[in-house]
């Protein structure tokens, strides 16, 4: 990996990221495979200008699906890093507040 | 909220209204709310997506129209209330003015207002012409030719006869009008002898079957026929047969094969009433629109334009349906009139409508201020008649019974405002045509007070003996108290009946 700037691939808003963002100034991202906790922190300070406290990254698993027409058809959904960012209290990431 | 209102020319108020800031932040977010219900937003359950997440899906344009609808949904009667206006219609959103604060404009339509103007003074004669016996007459011998009897006749043409014959017209050798088959009666006033000119039908006098005859004749540049048009035309007339038509006798035997009749007498009595009815419907009706044309003259009547709007959506689809009668489209209809929609409803229907709004409305202040009535027996015997008509329709059998109350309710109410148009028309009637000359109410209390202060005067006189007199003079009075709360009672029945048994709008 070359550049902080393939480690986050994007944000995940979900209603659960929505919790976590509210409740538990922790914020999400999809990362890229091979990047670890450092790489994401380093990253994220570097570009949203924020502290970071803690990065927790797991590995969610590809997921095996049907089609929604064809119910026949299996689709595999690929799987993906997730990590897991909690900032200091008192920074925040636009992104995730409406708009950019 | 700020509201201002702003009347305008056609009877409609524009209002314009400002709400806060905060109100219309509450309901954008319940916008965002309703809109989450229907969106389907990954990572979310439908209703569950926060507002920043809604408005970055969906845009502010489409939570700000979504929360003007709700305002307006909500808040609609408020303003109405606040603005103080009462309007007989759906208003219409007629512009966003700004956003920031929102303001918005309405055109609300007012309630129709109507002067009557002096009517009590409009005089017009109510006299039906009768029914003459040459009208009688007339329409006998048009049913006696129709149940004429054909006969081949012997002998040349003569007035009065069918003659079958094939027609052909020439111009300079050129074949303008092939063979055609013509059946024509000799010397018949109707249109069929013009054609193809006028007279032709005589020429043919003194021929016989199997005859022809060449007949020239040149048309004027304004022939009926479009192919004759200014051209000189010789027509060959072959004549096939000749039949002599045999009237049938005006008599009881002719009277019975019309069937339901047992002599001429009754069917001549038939003929009569028929003709009386149609004259007095034709007369009824011009005495009617000239009437009111006149009462239209000494009013002012404002109405705000969607109720035009109403009338001509109506008339078209009347119209409509009497052309699918005929089989015929709206659209062909207008081809054939060659003009567009727009066109046809600008010259002939809007007038007509705005009319035909003018003269209900008139017609309905006019009751309010005759204080016309439907008695309750009229309504009782009108739901009756329309119960058992409904229940007589066999291909209502199936369908529910709810929609069979439906339908009564609108049969009914129909039936009953038109009992209540025609009692209107026939109060008109009898004030402009001096059958009323003054009103009773007021015979009462011209009359009334004219006879106390007689008895007053009496009293005064001869107060101690005339104490017959008093207790007649006390009499009447109950008499009359009882009448007016009699009068009063029927009202209220009237009022209570009419909230029951109109259908809910």
């Amino acid at each position: 990996m070359t550049s902080i700037y393939e480690v986050l691939r994007r944000p995940l808003v979900t209603e659960k990221t929505n919790y976590q963002v509210n409740k538990l100034h922790q914020y999400v991202f999809e990362v890229a495979g091979e990047s670890t906790r450092s790489m994401v922190k380093d990253a994220v300070e570097q570009i949203f200008d924020v502290k970071v406290l803690n990065v927790n990254i797991i590995n969610v698993p590809a997921k095996r699906t049907r089609r929604a027409r064809s119910r026949r058809l299996a689709v595999r959904n690929p799987g993906y890093k997730k990590a897991i960012v909690t900032l200091a209290p008192e920074d925040s990431i636009a992104i995730f507040e409406g708009v950019e | 909220m700020k509201i201002e209102t702003i009347p305008q020319e056609d009877h409609q108020v524009k209002i314009e209204a400002e709400f806060e800031v905060e109100l219309f932040d509450s309901f954008k977010r319940r916008a965002a709310r309703k809109i989450a219900k229907q969106a389907k937003i990954p990572g979310f359950r439908p209703g569950k997506a926060p507002y920043d997440v809604i408005l970055r899906m969906y845009g502010e344009g489409a939570i700000n129209e979504e929360a003007i609808e709700l305002l307006i949904d909500e808040q609609y009667t408020k303003i109405l209330d606040e603005a103080s206006v009462t309007p007989s219609g759906p208003g219409s959103l007629q512009e966003i003015i700004s956003m920031d604060p929102p303001k918005l404009s309405f055109l609300v339509p007012l309630k129709p207002e109507v002067e009557l103007g002096d009517y009590k003074s409009i005089e017009l004669e109510y006299n039906p012409e009768p029914v003459l016996d040459e009208e009688i007459n007339e329409f006998l011998t048009r049913l006696q030719k129709n149940y004429a009897t054909a006969e081949p006749a012997e002998g040349p043409i003569q007035k009065g006869d069918v003659v079958y014959f094939q027609l052909t017209g020439f111009e300079n050798e050129e074949t303008i009008l092939e063979e055609t088959p013509v059946q024509l009666v000799i010397g018949e006033d109707d249109k069929k002898d013009n054609w193809p000119f006028e007279g032709f039908s005589s020429e043919l006098i003194g021929m016989n079957e199997g005859d022809s005859k060449d007949i020239e004749y040149s048309f004027s540049e304004d022939a009926e026929d479009e192919r004759f048009k200014g051209k000189n035309v010789k027509f060959v007339a072959n004549i096939q047969s000749v039949k002599t038509l045999t009237l049938p006798k005006l008599d009881d035997e002719f009277a019975i094969s019309m069937g339901q009749f047992e002599n001429f007498a009754e069917l001549e009595q038939a003929v009569r009433e028929q003709q009386e009815m149609n004259k007095k419907q034709e007369y009824d009706d011009k005495y009617y629109s000239d009437l009111i044309a006149k009462y239209a003259e000494i009013s002012t009547v404002k109405f705000p334009p969607f109720m035009v709007e109403e009338e001509i959506e109506h008339m078209l689809k009347s119209l409509e349906r009497d052309l699918k009668q005929q089989n015929l489209d709206f659209e062909t209809y207008l081809k054939l009139l060659s003009t567009d929609k727009e066109k046809y409803v600008e010259t002939n229907v809007r007038p007509a409508a705005i009319n035909r709004v003018k003269s209900t409305l008139i017609i309905e202040q006019v009751a309010q201020e005759e204080n016309v009535e439907v008695a309750k027996e009229d309504i009782d015997g009108i739901i009756n008649d329309t119960v058992q008509m409904l229940q007589n329709m066999p291909d209502q059998k199936g369908k529910k019974a709810r929609l069979n109350d439906e339908m009564m309710n609108n049969v009914a109410y129909n039936a009953i405002s038109r009992l209540y148009n025609q009692r209107t028309l026939e109060r008109m009637k009898s004030l402009a045509s001096g059958e009323i000359e003054v009103e009773t109410p007021e015979e009462i209390v011209e009359e009334s007070p004219d006879d106390v202060t007689e008895i007053d005067v009496e009293q005064e006189i001869e107060a101690s003996e005339e104490t017959g007199e008093e207790s007649s003079k006390d009499a009447t009075e109950t008499i009359v108290k009882q009448e007016i709360e009699v009068e009063s009672k029927e009202n209220k029945q009237q009022a209570e009946s009419e909230g029951e048994d109109t259908p809910k709008e």
